[in-house]
């Protein structure tokens, strides 16, 4: 299959070359996720002024096809800071731990840190009521190119990307609902371009077991996650075997004592509608800690 | 010699005086709205528990209180506590108070209650209450009021008088 694409592009772009190109492209941004906010799509929390959050996050993905193969470990770790009560600023920085891409016999991987990313989210609505809390914010992030890029696979995009978003929720004692739309607007590298990426996400939750504060508390999630993947270009031109459609099924949990948070959840693919012939996932998931102080 | 004795002994009995005649906010409870998740409400506890005379924060999630109790000798300093309800992330709705001090009527009969250098205007006191009241303001003796209270324009902050207890010294 990938020497097929090969022969899209004229030398030097080896096999090698275009599994790194493939795999980076199926590399999903990560997220600040407050707790109680859904893993893998956004919510409206920000985080107490003047207050400091820490997150450790471990991720993986794994996609596959007819003799391609390619898999992610990354460990990522985040701040974040509330400037004002409605406006927080995340700082995250990715290490990959393992990322394998295995196409025709082929086996490479790398390890390394990936992107830099920054992001600010604006909470400009809020409506409180006994037991209640409806919110909305915006989100607009930027992913600097400080991966490292000289690996086999790449860990880094080479490219300076920006992530708008809104979102929505409602949060009461017993019930969450959430609900999001965002896009990913990628820039060029020297020659390649990652297509653009759309994704709407809604999430329900339930706290089984209504508690009290310092007391351990649980919620369950559910989420459907969207996602549309523009075609990458590569000198002005579509890439054949890139882009598409996604839909995921994700179950997910948070467990929060006082300001430490435990939240790990699962990506399972329902739907794909892919063009050309891509990888398809096979499973993404993560587990997070997450510490306020 | 006797006037350092006289001295010494004054200064004992200063700081015997039990210190709810001094007067204080003793107790505090917020209700809060919005308040939905417990890892949330830690913002509200760390905020709180940063306002003058805090000692410890209590949150009700079921309830959607907040209370809070006051430092040995120190009154809570409820003008911060709107604040910081909103600096964490919350609505603060109605302020519930535990206050001694000493009531003094003013020239058009207003009752106030007095402790260090705070006065807060006792509202909604009418009948045997106020009666009461009067009564103490005559003898300088202490009260112990439970009421609502509110910010009534810029720094100034009425008490709604709910029960009175009188303190025995």
């Amino acid at each position: 299959m990938t020497s097929i694409k090969c022969l899209r592009f004229p030398p030097p772009f080896t096999p090698s070359f275009l599994l790194i190109i493939t795999t980076l492209f199926v590399v999903i941004p990560p997220l600040p996720s407050y707790a109680h906010e859904p893993l893998f799509g956004l919510g409206p929390h920000t985080i107490f002024k003047g207050g400091l959050g820490v997150e450790v996050e471990i991720e993986g993905e794994k996609n596959s096809s007819v003799g391609e193969k390619e898999k992610e470990y990354a460990l990522h770790s985040e701040i974040i800071y509330g400037i004002t009560t409605d406006l927080s600023a995340t700082l995250a920085l990715p290490l990959v731990l393992d990322k394998m891409a295995e196409s025709g016999g082929i086996k490479e991987s790398s390890s390394g840190s990936g992107d830099l990313e920054m992001r600010l989210k604006y909470r400009f609505w809020r409506h409180d009521q006994p037991g209640i809390q409806d919110a909305a914010a915006v989100i607009i992030g930027t992913k600097l190119p400080t991966g490292d890029d000289d690996t086999n696979p790449r860990l880094g995009s080479g490219s300076t990307d920006f992530t708008f978003g809104l979102t929505a929720a409602r949060e009461s004692l017993v019930w969450y609902y959430f609900g999001d739309l965002r896009y990913r607007l990628n820039t060029k590298d020297d020659r390649a371009k990652s297509g653009d990426r759309f994704f709407a996400d809604v999430a329900i939750g339930i706290r089984p077991w209504p508690t009290e504060y310092l007391k351990p508390d649980l919620v369950l999630l559910a989420e459907l996650n969207w996602e549309t993947w523009l075609r990458n270009e590569f000198n002005g031109t579509d890439v054949a075997n890139t882009g598409g459609d996604r839909l995921f099924f994700s179950p997910s949990f948070f467990f929060t004592i006082r300001n430490w948070a435990i939240k790990g959840g699962v990506q399972l693919p329902l739907y794909h509608d892919l063009h050309g012939d891509q990888p398809e996932d096979d499973y993404r998931f993560k587990l997070a800690v997450e510490l306020h102080y | 010699m006797a006037k350092g004795l006289r001295i010494a002994f004054m200064t004992i009995i200063c700081l015997m005086v039990p210190a709810v005649t001094q007067g204080q906010v003793e107790s505090l409870t917020v209700t809060v709205d919005g308040l939905a998740c417990p890892f949330c409400a830690y913002g509200i506890e760390k905020k709180l528990k940063k306002v003058a005379g805090v000692k410890a924060v209590t949150v009700s999630m079921q309830k959607g209180t907040v209370s809070l109790t006051a430092k040995a000798r120190q009154s809570i300093n409820y003008s911060q506590i709107p604040a910081a309800v909103l600096d964490s992330g919350f609505t603060p709705r109605t302020m519930r108070v535990v206050v001694s001090g000493t009531v003094t009527p003013d020239e058009k009969q207003n009752l106030h209650l007095q402790w260090d250098s705070k006065s807060l205007m006792l509202n909604a006191v009418e009948g045997d209450i106020r009666e009461r009241l009067l009564s103490l303001a005559g003898t300088g003796g202490a009260v112990k009021v439970h009421g609502i209270i509110r910010e009534k324009g810029a720094a100034t902050w009425t008490l709604a008088t709910e029960t009175v207890e009188e303190v025995r010294q």
